[in-house]
């Protein structure tokens, strides 16, 4: 049974420890060796954070795709290094004064397709390094502009100077620099003071567990979701024995009269399922000719 | 004795590490504190490691609201004084804000004690309550604790004659003038100590020359005129002392601590003298005529030497006061 755990834990993630500590933790708790995340959060950023157990870690890929919420309040009028609280000081500006039909505009504006520069203290690479370490050590990575979509930008409070937002946002999308690029665009700089992940995909934070009540639950593994909710989101489409031992050869299927059920368009993939619900391999579906290809393949009972 | 020290800022404490750390404000290092310094020298030896103490100044309470509570029992300077003879080897003492109030938990174990301190085991009162919302205590430390690799030993609350122990009870039980039970539970005597400063030199006209006190300690018993005793230099005399706005003269405004001693005359302006109260006499009352006032100390000072050679072998004691250097 150890070591043979599969799944995902959603986790609210509590402030102060980098994502990468609290897969560890966790990891560490179910006793299970493979762990990663779907997506990290800042250290001093909280809320969803999904934690991807043994096999579970293939998946990492289309969850990290998805739709992110989230809450954020920003301090207008001061820019830190790391756009975030725990930043050394860089700037201090006057605040304008800002009715709240300026500032809805100013938001609309950001809404669609915009392009981002990542943060210097990010994990994105530059040449192959990450560039918080060339930040850290005095230098300035050098990063190119990532193309991003913000679906929704409610205001929620401004009492100034602190701005409070909801964001709904593609995945890759910096929240730090969103701020900081809303300060820029009100002259006076920004950076972030609260930010908070209510949501990814369909997850949303109050179906995640704390680390403190996974440390006091004796059973943590009653959190753990199966395969094929994590991809939920997918399509899916029943396949049976013949075809299962086919898609686990690489084999290529024929969809026949068989309809994808479920959400989705299926662009991201389709689940493929055995009678029981459980995961076989995710799927591209050649809508032309209805055949699928499997992209990742489960084998669950070893 | 190894030298104590004292870091005020966490930046300079990185590169020494703190294995083993108590936890707390430890405002009158009461006997519940010294269970729990005692528990932390207690696992540092066992870790062949230095014996630490974290914590915070000014009071929380300061910080987070400014009611009684906020009336310390100890300056940091004595707090810390004390802690050195106590054992222990090292103190950080965090300054406490808002914003370290509003740290989470989890953040304050993993930055400040995991990663920039290096601690390896916490030593806590029970009743411990830090971190945003005060969710941080014992339980929560019990559940995220050994997942950090962090031990944490809880101490019990002391009680002493099925009474709990508290900061805030002893600072209510001095306030309403109880000091017997205070210091009982204090474990030592509950001292004043004070800068002496030039005072309108009026005692002396009266034949009754007075040191006046400027203290930094906040927790007082009420206005009146007390026996006590005068800890000075390091000597102990026994005292009277007059807590008030001296009201047969009208000059003076804020409340002042006026300490005269009963067998020493010495010049004393600038040094450090402490009090130590022992009963109340009277309440602090003005006299229309200053000769009845002389009359009326010439009396109280017979009922003081009265009381005290009754109990001669307990007072003055100077084995049970810390002196300051």
């Amino acid at each position: 049974m150890l070591g043979n755990v599969q799944g995902l834990i959603p986790l609210d993630k509590p402030k102060g420890l980098t994502s990468r500590r609290c897969v560890d933790l966790v990891g560490q708790m179910v006793r299970v060796r493979k762990a990663g995340h779907a997506g990290s959060l800042d250290p001093l950023a909280t809320g969803v954070l999904l934690i991807l157990l043994g096999k579970a870690t293939r998946l990492a890929e289309y969850l990290m795709r998805t739709e992110k919420e989230y809450l954020v309040t920003a301090q207008l009028g001061v820019k830190t290094d790391t756009a975030d609280a725990e930043g050394a000081l860089l700037e201090k500006r006057e605040v304008p004064t800002l009715s709240r039909e300026f500032l809805l505009d100013l938001l609309k504006s950001f809404v669609g397709e915009i392009q981002q520069i990542p943060p210097a203290y990010s994990a994105k690479k530059v040449a192959g390094i990450p560039a918080y370490s060339i930040a850290r050590r005095g230098g300035q990575p050098r990063l190119a502009p990532i193309t991003v979509t913000i679906f929704e930008l409610a205001l929620l409070s401004y009492q100034e100077p602190l701005l409070s937002l909801r964001v709904r946002c593609s995945h890759g999308t910096y929240i730090r620099t969103l701020c900081e690029d809303l300060g820029e665009r009100l002259g006076c700089g920004a950076h972030v003071t609260d930010l908070r992940r209510t949501r990814v995909g369909f997850l949303r934070d109050q179906e995640c567990v704390s680390l403190e009540t996974l440390v006091e639950s004796v059973t943590p593994l009653q959190f753990l979701r199966p395969l094929s909710e994590m991809v939920s989101f997918m399509p899916g489409v029943c396949v049976n024995d013949e075809e299962i031992l086919a898609l686990r050869q690489g084999k290529m299927v024929f969809l026949k009269e068989r309809t994808l059920s479920g959400t989705g368009t299926g662009a991201e993939g389709v689940r493929a399922l055995d009678d029981e619900g459980n995961l076989v391999a995710i799927c591209r579906v050649q809508e032309d000719s209805g055949i699928l290809k499997p992209e990742k393949v489960f084998v669950s009972g070893e | 004795m190894r030298a104590l020290d004292v870091f005020r800022d966490i930046e300079q404490i990185r590169s020494q590490k703190l294995p083993v750390v108590g936890l707390g404000v430890f405002d009158g290092l009461h006997r519940g504190h010294v269970k729990v310094v005692e528990k932390v020298k207690k696992e540092a030896k066992k870790k062949n490691a230095l014996a630490g103490i974290v914590t915070f100044w000014p009071h929380p309470a300061r910080v987070l609201r400014s009611t009684s509570a906020s009336l310390v029992l100890m300056t940091l300077e004595q707090k810390t004084k004390l802690l050195e003879k106590m054992g222990i080897d090292v103190i950080l003492v965090l300054e406490f804000t808002r914003k370290l109030a509003e740290t989470d938990p989890e953040m304050f174990l993993e930055r400040t004690l995991k990663e920039a301190l290096g601690v390896q085991c916490v030593v806590v009162g029970e009743n411990y309550i830090f971190g945003r919302n005060g969710r941080g205590n014992v339980d929560l430390l019990q559940k995220l604790g050994p997942l950090m690799e962090i031990d944490i030993v809880p101490v019990s609350e002391e009680k002493l004659h099925g009474e709990r122990i508290s900061s805030s009870l002893i600072r209510a039980l001095i306030a309403r003038g109880e000091w017997a039970r205070a210091e009982h539970l204090l474990g030592r005597p509950y001292i004043v100590w004070g800068e002496v400063i030039r005072g309108k030199g009026r005692g002396r006209e009266l034949g009754f020359p007075t040191v006046n006190l400027r203290c930094e300690q906040e927790v007082f018993p009420s206005d009146g005129v007390y026996l006590g005793e005068g800890l000075v230099e390091d000597g102990v005399d026994l005292a009277l002392i007059n807590l008030g706005c001296s009201p047969t003269f009208h000059d003076v405004r804020e409340r002042r601590l006026e300490v005269h001693l009963l067998s020493m005359n010495l010049d004393l302006y600038g040094k450090v003298c402490g009090v130590r109260f022992l009963k109340r006499i009277r309440d602090e009352k003005g006299f229309s005529d200053r000769e009845d006032l002389i009359q009326r100390m010439e009396r109280d000072r017979m009922d003081a030497v009265e009381w005290a050679s009754e109990r001669r072998r307990d007072y003055p004691n100077r084995e049970l006061y810390l002196f300051p250097e």
